[in-house]
């Protein structure tokens, strides 16, 4: 039963990593998708990097097979990254082309270290999520399908990591990344009465950030359609205003810029750059097709190790636009944010 | 050993389990189980009332057979499940499409209710129901439910959150011991993690969260991470991997779990909070951005040069007029003749040139920062943490410093917040001013981007008296 | 909508049987339930934890936060999870007729 906690350092860690643990003093990507740690003991460490499906769901039969990999390759042990990619540390650097190989074969890509395109993460999506206003998997697939070279090999200036989030709950880290797909709800919750005696009203009340939900009469609500930013805060606090969304209604945002690193232009959220996408399942051409203008706005512009962010505010918003094409509404600068003006343009400091 | 079950008549969810041991010796046992035998109950799992069927059976049949650990790719019956009917998927196939390894052939390799999906990117709009958290006796947290707006294909799904071990790093038998679980009791699907970075076991039907929740535990994980508390905590690979970290990033969260597992497994704050701890300002974690509680390596001193190590790496090609230009603080000096020079007063330790040039290293001043407030959504939308201690030491084992201020934050918290308000949000609320006073914090220079602009502010009367100069 | 007999009366309970009409609420339903939740019996306790709950309910119209919970009935959180086996929020909000704790996020 609950509380024993975590497993302790001793149980989880493998042989290597215990025998240099705290003694590493560099590293080298060796090539795409093999990183070379250098231990004070006189050991080096290769580890391999391996692309996983989107969402990182994966059956049984599959999880299997990284662990017999493991068995075979890296002493019985394989680690998952912060961003859903399956490594195995202490692969022989003899034994590399041969892991390579046996995972190509299963359809696994090695890559996504240094300047390429890290593993793309989101949320469930359509697959398990009752507030999903997109399926930011399949979205993702389609991303990763196109962009497979790019995580194969390191061309791009700097790292490149896309994100996406089934609503603005944001579960999917969307805001986190360089390039996020946000998907928003555009519709106004429900309120179903009969299941509002079922809720705690001072609380769907409270947690509406715009105040556009009010009391009416004993046990009842009304909201205020002009306010509601579809935020979905109370279809989250309430079954009563859940679902929201329409196949109509529902789509994406796409932001851009978001960093966590202090290096460079320091941690940054990314901005909305298309206020609106449609949903378009199962490929989503439209956002496949933005994330692509953006790519390749940012691989002909950036300087080295300039992430898009970085990129962006080197050259301003009017190059930004101009080089991606992408179109422009006063639906970027405006809505719903506490410092909105500070969005408009101060000073004449124009990069024309 | 002989053991008893008292189970719903309708639908065989065991409602209490006793062994014929217990039952003889144990009198309070006993009291309950005639009590519960005697009533007509109402079952938690499909709500029909009535009197609790008995069965009666020896210990081998009734328990179920441990996880047959460390045998290869070995397969169990699955339990009760829904089938479903292979029906035409063309939008799942043509996600099975394409280099990228495919999230929808996978779920076809699994019990997962494949017309969930399927109809859902269909008609564009989920087909799944609320949900929310469910607590069992003895576990508080760790499952959720789904409920399904669409019945007739599935009823609903529950799944668990099994927190991760530190460091990531999972064992082939162990993790071959989770499948074997998730094949028993669940769909057979595992999300390898969850962005708050938990192990998800998906697809558990209510009778059987329980078993498979006692199974994980036999494994050694622990299962946590809904509700109100402290969820998931991440952390970067540390020292287990990294040549950069500033602090043990894994002892740190193994401590952590040591002193907090209580607020971690049973809710009582106003709402989550969720801890990432990363090694240094690279913060490969995002705690900066998704994180209530940031715990980040930092440095006082300047980065340590090895200058004849920097200078064979120019001479290997390294690129030092780049690194010098894109010093964030333009604090970096490259002379052929006199090495590299670093100007102390523009520095902001960042790692750039550390993490790009073979001979530098960060210095030995080394602490943690306590930053506060990062979130993706919360009440008012994103936001950047904000940095409440610059720099305080950590000291293992038990990190007894930090710990204790991230106590005394937390109960600030929990006294002074709204329900369902996020710590960023409660800092929006009450101000910089009274929370960095309730916290304890004195004021330095290095807790703010800049000075307002605004000169409007409130002063109380009490702080009214006279003040010029004896 | 389900609905299910309690001490001899018909309630409309939502998918994880808490009532949805919390002014139908007595005593009897909170003994009901308890056997549901296979607690044996109410004690002074368990009643303490209940009628705060209602009383901080029918004020307020919330349920009080679980900080506020501990303070106000003396008792340790691990205290109420062995009083109430599911917990202070499925298990003792669901006995005192209270609403649904909320959602997952």
């Amino acid at each position: 039963m609950p509380g024993i906690g975590v497993p302790t350092l001793e149980a989880s860690l493998p042989p290597i990593v215990k025998r240099n643990y705290g003694k590493w003093i560099t590293h080298e990507h060796v090539r795409p998708g093999v990183i070379k740690h250098d231990s004070e003991t006189g050991e080096a460490c290769y580890t391999v990097r391996v692309g996983m499906p989107p969402n990182a769901r994966v059956s049984t039969g599959t999880v299997r097979m990284f662990c017999d990999l493991s068995d075979e390759f890296s002493e019985g042990y394989f680690r998952i990254t912060q961003r859903n990619s399956i490594e195995f540390v202490g692969v022989p650097p003899a034994r590399i082309d041969e892991l390579i190989a046996v995972l190509a074969k299963a359809g696994y890509p090695v890559g996504g270290t240094n300047r390429s395109l890290h593993n793309t993460t989101c949320c469930t999506g359509y697959l398990h999520c009752h507030l999903a206003a997109s399926d930011p998997a399949a979205i993702m697939k389609s991303l990763s399908d196109m962009l497979i070279e790019d995580y194969k090999t390191e061309r791009f200036p700097a790292k490149l990591k896309i994100s996406g989030s089934g609503c603005i709950n944001n579960c999917g880290e969307g805001s986190c990344a360089d390039i996020g797909i946000v998907a928003i709800h555009r519709d106004l919750p429900p309120i179903h009465e009969e299941k509002l005696k079922g809720c705690e009203l001072p609380l769907v009340i409270s947690v509406c950030p715009t105040g556009a939900i009010k009391p009416k009469g004993p046990n009842m609500i009304e909201i205020d359609p002009k306010r509601c930013i579809h935020c979905p805060a109370c279809s989250v606090a309430c079954a009563a205003m859940a679902p929201i969304g329409s196949a109509n209604g529902d789509g994406v945002a796409i932001v851009v810029g978001g960093k966590a690193a202090n290096t460079g232009d320091g941690p940054a959220m990314a901005k909305v750059v298309v206020p609106y996408l449609p949903n378009n399942p199962p490929r989503w051409p439209e956002v496949t097709d933005v994330v692509k203008k953006i790519i390749d706005a940012w691989v002909a512009g950036a300087r080295k190790d300039e992430r898009v962010g970085e990129w962006i505010n080197r050259i301003g918003w009017p190059k930004f636009y101009q080089r991606t094409g992408l179109p422009l509404s006063f639906k970027v600068m405006d809505g719903y944010d506490a410092r909105a003006l500070e969005l408009a343009k101060t000073g004449v400091r124009f990069q024309w | 050993m002989e053991k008893v079950k008292l189970c719903c008549a309708k639908c065989g969810f065991t409602i209490e389990e006793y062994t014929a041991d217990e039952l003889a010796t144990v009198p309070r046992k006993a009291k309950r189980y005639k009590y519960l035998l005697n009533k007509s109950s109402i079952c938690p799992s499909c709500l029909a009332s009535g009197r609790l069927k008995e069965s009666r059976s020896t210990g081998e049949a009734v328990a179920a057979p441990a996880p047959q650990v460390g045998a290869k790719s070995s397969t169990t019956a699955p339990v009760a499940h829904e089938e479903h009917a292979a029906a035409a998927t063309p939008m799942m196939d043509a996600l099975a499409k394409g280099p990228w390894p495919s999230h929808t052939a996978e779920l076809k390799k699994t019990r997962y209710p494949v017309q969930m999906y399927e109809e859902a990117l269909q008609k564009r709009t989920t087909q799944w129901g609320y949900g929310g958290y469910v607590s069992l006796p003895g576990v508080a947290t760790g499952v959720l439910v789904r409920a399904s707006a669409r019945p007739e294909i599935t009823k609903g799904s529950n799944f668990v959150r099994i927190m991760d071990p530190c460091g990531n790093f999972f064992k082939a038998d162990a993790m071959r011991g989770l499948c074997d679980i998730a094949d028993k009791y669940a769909y057979g699907l595992l999300h390898l993690l969850s962005t708050g970075g938990d192990l998800e076991m998906l697809g558990i039907p209510t009778e059987n969260l329980k078993p498979a929740v006692e199974e994980i535990t036999k494994l050694g994980f622990d299962v946590g991470s809904t509700g109100d508390d402290y969820r998931t905590s991440e952390e970067c690979i540390g020292p287990a991997k990294c040549d950069l970290t500033l602090y043990d990033t894994l002892g740190f969260r193994y401590a952590w779990y040591q002193r907090f597992l209580d607020d971690v497994q049973y809710p009582r704050f106003p709402h989550k909070i969720k801890c990432k701890f990363a090694g240094c300002p690279n913060d490969c974690v995002r705690g900066g951005q998704k994180a209530d509680i940031f715990v980040c390596g930092v440095f006082r001193d300047l980065p340590k040069i090895d200058q004849a190590k920097v200078a064979s790496w120019v001479k290997g090609g390294g690129d030092i007029t780049l690194i010098c230009t894109r010093c964030p603080g333009g604090s970096l000096q490259w002379d052929a003749k006199k090495g590299l020079s670093i100007d102390g007063d523009s520095c902001m330790r960042c790692m750039y040139c550390i993490n790009k040039i073979s001979g530098m290293r960060p210095g030995d001043d080394r602490g943690v920062a306590i930053l506060v407030g990062g979130k993706m959504r919360g009440k008012y939308g994103p936001m950047l943490a904000k940095v409440l201690v610059p720099f305080i030491k950590a000291v293992p084992p038990d990190y007894k410093e930090v710990f204790d201020f991230i106590e005394r934050l937390t109960e600030v918290y929990d006294e002074h917040a709204r329900k369902k308000e996020r710590l960023g949000d409660f800092l929006l609320r009450i101000g910089i001013n009274e929370f960095f006073q309730l916290v304890g914090v004195e004021p330095s220079p290095l807790l703010f981007a800049q000075p307002r602009t605004n000169l409007f502010y409130h002063w109380e009367p009490s702080e009214i008296r006279d003040e010029r100069q004896k | 909508m389900a609905t299910i007999e309690l001490a001899g009366k018909q309630f409309d309970v939502d998918e994880d049987g808490f009532i949805q009409d919390t002014a139908q609420w007595n005593d009897d339903v909170a003994r009901a339930f308890a056997e549901q939740e296979g607690i044996v019996e109410l004690t002074e306790e368990h009643w303490k934890v209940i009628r705060f709950l209602r009383s901080y309910y029918l004020e307020f119209g919330v349920a009080p936060m679980i900080r506020k919970l501990c303070k106000e009935t003396g008792f340790q959180l691990k205290y109420i999870y062995q009083l109430f086996p599911t917990g202070p929020a499925k298990g003792a909000c669901k006995l005192a007729g209270l609403p649904k704790p909320t959602g997952c996020v």
